[in-house]
């Protein structure tokens, strides 16, 4: 039996003889990871797309000449009468066709899928003797034969196809390379304040590792001035004004942002300052936007309004959220929990000093939220401190364990916390329980944080806890404040305990829990729903390198600019011209050669629309 | 000798507004040799404009037909290459480059140059670069009431202060062209004694066309006249305003329209500008065939509508005519039109254009009665170039104001010694009514006011500049501000501020003006 590569090297061939355009184009093809190749009962190859199969799962060959029977009985063929066939999938209905010598034209919409194919089936006969498009060239006359998974996969196409009058146009759109990005340029948005905007530094650092060219679109450095506009008037309707204006402002300055930068995909945080406006202007320009929603969203309301406008939604609750989501029509909703960032919340190795300043048997670190202040009142009989703001109007005893008069706490103090604490309690916020939120679902940053330290939590149980943690053996959750006493009680006595849980805690980090897996996940989801994002869309008409190599021995002066242009395997004249810009001088004899093709070029285009 | 290059890849009636610059290198550089890279359609045209060495020729055409053919860009590399390796084997001292546009840019960069003027390529920007003086240019262009100089004025003074003034556009009647044409107006039986008056009926943009009918109805009333003769000239695309033309005049007695005669699409570029130079008088749009008209001394009356401004592209020479439309929205800008129906094409009346004919030619007094939405001028020169003098005095505007402080401006940036004249001022105010009531003394204080804070603050604040400009109030001096962002000199820059001090000293001895002829008139009256 002949290996992949084998089949594709003779195919392609084939195909350079016959067709040699398409030959071209198709060594550009990645075949994305979701078309699955499968093989029938009597073991021949067939694959399938998002739940569509494309052919026979017993029988593929018997199917290929079923599907010509049946045509042929429905509209008998006049004598060597050719057909257009829709849809070529492995090609055993064209096989099935070949061997009643039924000539014709195969249209294929997917590059990938003559990718696909070429790589699995021998398509030497077909190539030979059947043309394959992947565009519509003109009106057809002859009868079209539909192979109906292909249709059913290229729907729109196959519409058009028999929509006469808006073939040729809607199909020239079809007709670019897709060729995939070896990094995205992404813009990612901070918000001016709060808690996700430690998170967008997290996500930037994550997805610069992870390779991409990304720009951290820090909004905080408003936050001065947006706070002193906000404070100087505290009419409700002038206050709206001023922060509409505000918005407005620092919107039209992101959307300007995304004009010179060109992002393949803008990831804006929770509360990040993007208008409805400026939302519908990046839509407009094609730019795929993402929204990472960090908060309840049964306390922050304001995603009702933002959440239609963004083209992917990510989540850190489930279920209910998605219902509520999918009713105000958000269908790409993906649920992201939060994460650590392992080289800021690491394990210490603190001074005597700090361990001093720092240290404690029990400690909490964050804001004085109404379910806190009541749940921790049972525990002034520890050796316990308080750091975090909004604290500092209570009178009530806790006022002796808040450290630092309720200052915020800069996180490698925080870390340092983390690290000094023998137990590190974390309760998630609420404003009308008296300690746990029975109800509680998504898990706080502070849970990912604590463990990404290697430190000993006790937490508050949630219903999304157990995904991503072994309770017990990871982290330990308590429901109410007697039990929270008694692990408490437990766990200072028995620090093996303690410190072992909280390596497996770090351990679980470090395999599933980074910023890093995040934002993998993140992209996986935009190219599962947005895979335009990670492709090179490449207009037919644009010129473009068919052999870097052959070009570069026959012009050498290029051979630089091309290995620059070409690092994703293909270079287009666009490529080129990008590379010669960034340069930034006067240009040379053959860059200039570039400039005056594209000059021509557009002529071209002009004159094509025409 | 020097090698000097110019590029003028446009099409007709840009390369004959550039013609100007070619006699300043020639006659200012001694014995440089005046290379001039045009495109195949512009080749006659060059090969027949004195003063050219040599003409570089371009087929875009050819090339484009060539590229069109394949998308493999190592095919399209070696086309282009093959197609401008000549230019790389060239050396030149200085590249003039006029046009701005990406292409001649990159033109402009592929032979072995001293030096470039005008547009440059500067890849580090988005936009294309600027010599000083097209920065000016540029940055005055784009208010379409400011003309402080002719686009032939501004190309002749790229290549430096002006030593002499052309005062004319250049372009050589061969023998053989001329016979050509005398035979075929003699066929026609058209003798010297007549009156033969050329017709271009067709513009490049239909919101500069003056109606076809509107010419069909001057040619009526002008045939009435002894020995009238029209003919009609234009190249193959002007056919279909040809044929409407002889549709609106088919009724006309057979005699008078024997007197009609139809070239259009019969002669080449050298046969037109023969035809041209045995024309009394060629009524036109704003076009090509114009330029060519000047440059064989045919008398122009020009009839400017929609995009088009005198001031900016009228036809070089003393003595052409020009209606110029002026409406409130006007001019409008060319492809972006405010309206739908250019109602202001018909603004100006066969009758209208019927009796300046008749004034330019039989020498018949001409007085127009009140003109609504349009200006008569005639063009003149001064050591700075050509100007246009209205017919019929009107009240000085602050636009008018504007255009005398600019033209002061870009004096000295011509010349940096040059002090502002006051007698050069004083002769283009004096081509108005002194009586300001349009004008308000207030107005004019009010933009010398500005000028002052505009110095303070650019010393003061990087960013009063870019402020000011969103000050509508400071509309005066916005193109001013422009120029400098051009150059990316907004702050502290003597340009800046010694433009600002030259135009204040302008506009200064126009206040100065305006307020001692009124006081005197006021004197006389009492």
């Amino acid at each position: 039996m002949k290996k992949n590569g084998q089949i594709f090297t003779e195919n392609i061939q084939t195909m350079r003889e016959n067709n040699p355009e398409l030959a071209a184009r198709l060594m550009y093809v990645l075949v994305p990871d979701c078309y699955e190749v499968l093989y029938s009962k009597n073991n021949k190859p067939i694959f399938k797309i998002s739940n569509i199969t494309f052919h026979s799962l017993y029988d593929p060959v018997r199917e290929g000449r079923n599907f010509v029977e049946s045509h042929i009985n429905r509209q008998p063929l006049n004598n060597r009468e050719n057909v257009i066939v829709f849809g070529l999938g492995f090609a055993y209905h064209i096989n099935a066709m070949l061997e009643k010598n039924i000539n014709g034209l195969i249209i294929e919409p997917s590059l990938e899928i003559i990718r696909l194919a070429m790589e699995h089936v021998d398509l030497r006969q077909v190539i030979e003797s059947m043309d394959i498009q992947t565009n519509i060239k003109r009106k057809y006359s002859s009868k079209i034969w539909t192979h109906q998974p292909s249709a059913k996969y290229n729907r729109e196409a196959f519409q058009q196809l028999n929509n006469a009058d808006t073939v040729f146009n809607d199909f020239s759109e079809r007709s670019y390379f897709k060729v995939k990005k070896s990094s995205l340029k992404i813009l990612l948005v901070s918000p001016i304040y709060g808690g996700s905007l430690p998170i967008a530094g997290y996500c930037c650092r994550a997805l610069k590792k992870l390779g991409h060219d990304v720009h951290l679109w820090d909004a905080s450095i408003f936050k001065v001035p947006f706070e002193k506009a906000l404070e100087l008037n505290l009419d409700p309707e002038n206050k709206k004004v001023l922060h509409d204006l505000f918005l407005h402002l620092i919107s039209e300055m992101i959307v300007a942002t995304c004009s010179d930068f060109s992002p393949d995909l803008v990831i804006a945080m929770a509360q990040a300052p993007l208008s409805k406006k400026a939302l519908e202007r990046l839509r407009s320009k094609q730019i795929t936007t993402a929204f990472w929603f960090v908060e309840d969203y049964q306390v922050m309301d304001y995603w009702q309004e933002y959440a239609p406008l963004y083209d992917l939604f990510f989540t850190i609750q489930e279920d209910r959220f998605f219902n509520v989501l999918s009713m105000i029509g958000v269908q790409n909703v993906c649920y992201l929990p939060l994460a650590a960032d392992t080289e800021i919340h690491r394990p210490l190795n603190l001074t005597g000093h700090e361990k001093e300043e720092f240290g404690s048997d029990i400690s909490f670190m964050g804001a004085g939220y109404y379910n806190r202040q009541n749940l921790f009142m049972g525990l002034l009989d520890f050796d316990f401190r308080i750091w975090g703001s909004e604290w500092d109007e209570i009178q009530s005893p806790l006022r002796k364990k808040l450290q630092r008069n309720g200052d915020r706490l800069s996180t490698e103090d925080t870390v340092k916390v983390f690290n000094a604490s023998k137990i590190n309690l974390n309760l998630h916020s609420s404003v009308c329980h008296e300690g746990v939120n029975p109800f509680g679902d998504f898990v706080n940053p502070r849970t990912f944080e604590i463990a990404s330290c290697g430190s000993f939590q006790l937490v508050d149980n949630r219903q999304l806890l157990n995904k991503h943690f072994a309770i017990n053996d990871e982290v330990v959750c308590y429901s109410c404040p007697e039990e929270l006493r008694e692990q408490i009680q437990f766990y200072l006595r028995h620090s093996d305990k303690r410190v072992k849980i909280a390596q497996q805690s770090r351990e679980r980090i470090l395999k599933e829990h980074t910023y890093a897996h995040r934002m993998k996940k993140l992209l996986s989801f935009v190219l599962e729903r947005k895979p335009e994002c990670f492709f090179h869309k490449i207009d037919r008409m644009t010129p473009m390198v068919k052999d870097i190599n052959a070009f570069s021995d026959e012009y050498p002066e290029v051979k630089s600019i091309l290995e620059l242009a070409g690092k994703d395997g293909i270079a287009d004249l666009d490529q080129i011209l990008s590379i010669i810009k960034n340069r930034g001088s006067t240009p040379q004899y053959h860059e200039a050669i570039f400039i005056l093709i594209k000059d021509f070029h557009e002529l071209v285009k002009e004159q094509t629309a025409c | 000798m020097d090698n000097i290059l110019v590029i003028q890849m446009a099409r007709m009636g840009d390369f004959m507004q550039t013609t100007p610059l070619f006699s300043a290198i020639k006659k200012q550089s001694g014995s440089a040799k005046l290379w001039v890279l045009v495109d195949k359609s512009i080749e006659t045209l060059a090969s027949h404009t004195p003063y050219i060495d040599e003409v570089l020729v371009i087929d875009t055409e050819k090339i484009y037909k060539l590229l069109k053919s394949r998308t493999d860009l190592m095919y399209q590399y070696g086309i282009i290459k093959g197609k401008f390796a000549f230019l790389n084997n060239l050396k030149f001292d200085t590249v003039f480059n006029l046009n701005y546009s990406n292409f001649t840019t990159a033109l402009s960069s592929i032979p072995e140059t001293g030096k470039i003027r005008g547009y440059t390529s500067c890849l580090k920007e988005t936009s294309i670069g600027k010599d000083p003086w097209f920065a000016f240019f540029n940055a005055t262009v784009k208010y379409p009431r400011l003309t402080p100089f002719n686009l032939v004025d501004f190309f002749c003074y790229l290549f430096g202060p002006p030593q002499f003034c052309p005062e004319t556009v250049h372009y050589s009647v061969d023998a053989v062209s001329a016979n050509s044409s005398v035979r075929m107006l003699r066929s026609e039986n058209i003798s010297d004694e007549d009156i033969l008056i050329a017709f271009q009926l067709s513009t490049r943009h239909e919101q500069r066309q003056w109606p076809v009918r509107f010419f069909a109805e001057t040619a009526q009333k002008l045939l009435q006249l002894k020995n009238v003769h029209i003919v009609l000239l234009g190249s193959k695309r002007d056919r279909k305003q040809g044929d409407e033309f002889n549709h609106h005049v088919a009724h006309l007695d057979p005699a008078q329209l024997l007197r009609v005669h139809d070239f259009i699409s019969t002669t080449t570029i050298p046969e037109l500008a023969a035809i041209l130079q045995q024309s009394n008088l060629l009524i036109t749009g704003d076009t090509g065939t114009m330029h060519l008209a000047a440059a064989v001394r045919c008398q122009v009356l020009a009839l400017f509508i929609g995009p088009a401004r005198v001031h900016h592209t009228g036809p070089y020479g003393h003595g052409h005519w020009v209606i110029q439309v002026e409406h409130p929205c006007s001019p409008c800008i060319e492809d972006k039109p405010v309206c739908n129906d250019f109602k202001c094409c018909e603004s100006i009346s066969p009758e209208l254009v019927f009796s300046l004919s008749k004034h330019i030619l039989l020498e018949e007094s001409f007085n127009p009665q009140v003109l609504t939405n349009i200006e008569i001028v005639k063009s003149d020169f001064d050591k700075w170039g050509v100007f246009y003098k209205p017919y019929v005095k009107r009240e000085v505007s602050l636009s008018d104001i504007r255009n005398i402080c600019y033209r002061e401006i870009g004096k000295i940036l011509i010349e940096p010694d040059h002090e502002v004249n006051t007698d050069e001022i004083d002769r283009f105010i004096d081509m108005f009514h002194h009586d300001c009531n349009n004008l308000h003394e207030a107005e004019l204080k009010s933009v010398l006011n500005q000028a002052t804070r505009l110095m303070h603050l650019c010393i003061s604040d990087p960013f009063a500049v870019i402020r000011a400009k969103l000050d509508t109030a400071m509309f005066f001096w916005h193109p001013w501000i422009d120029y400098c962002l051009e150059l990316k000199k907004n702050r502290k820059d003597y340009r800046f501020t010694h433009g600002l001090r030259t135009g204040s000293k302008a506009v200064k001895h126009c206040l100065d003006k305006l307020d001692k002829v009124v006081k005197s008139e006021n004197s006389m009256a009492k």
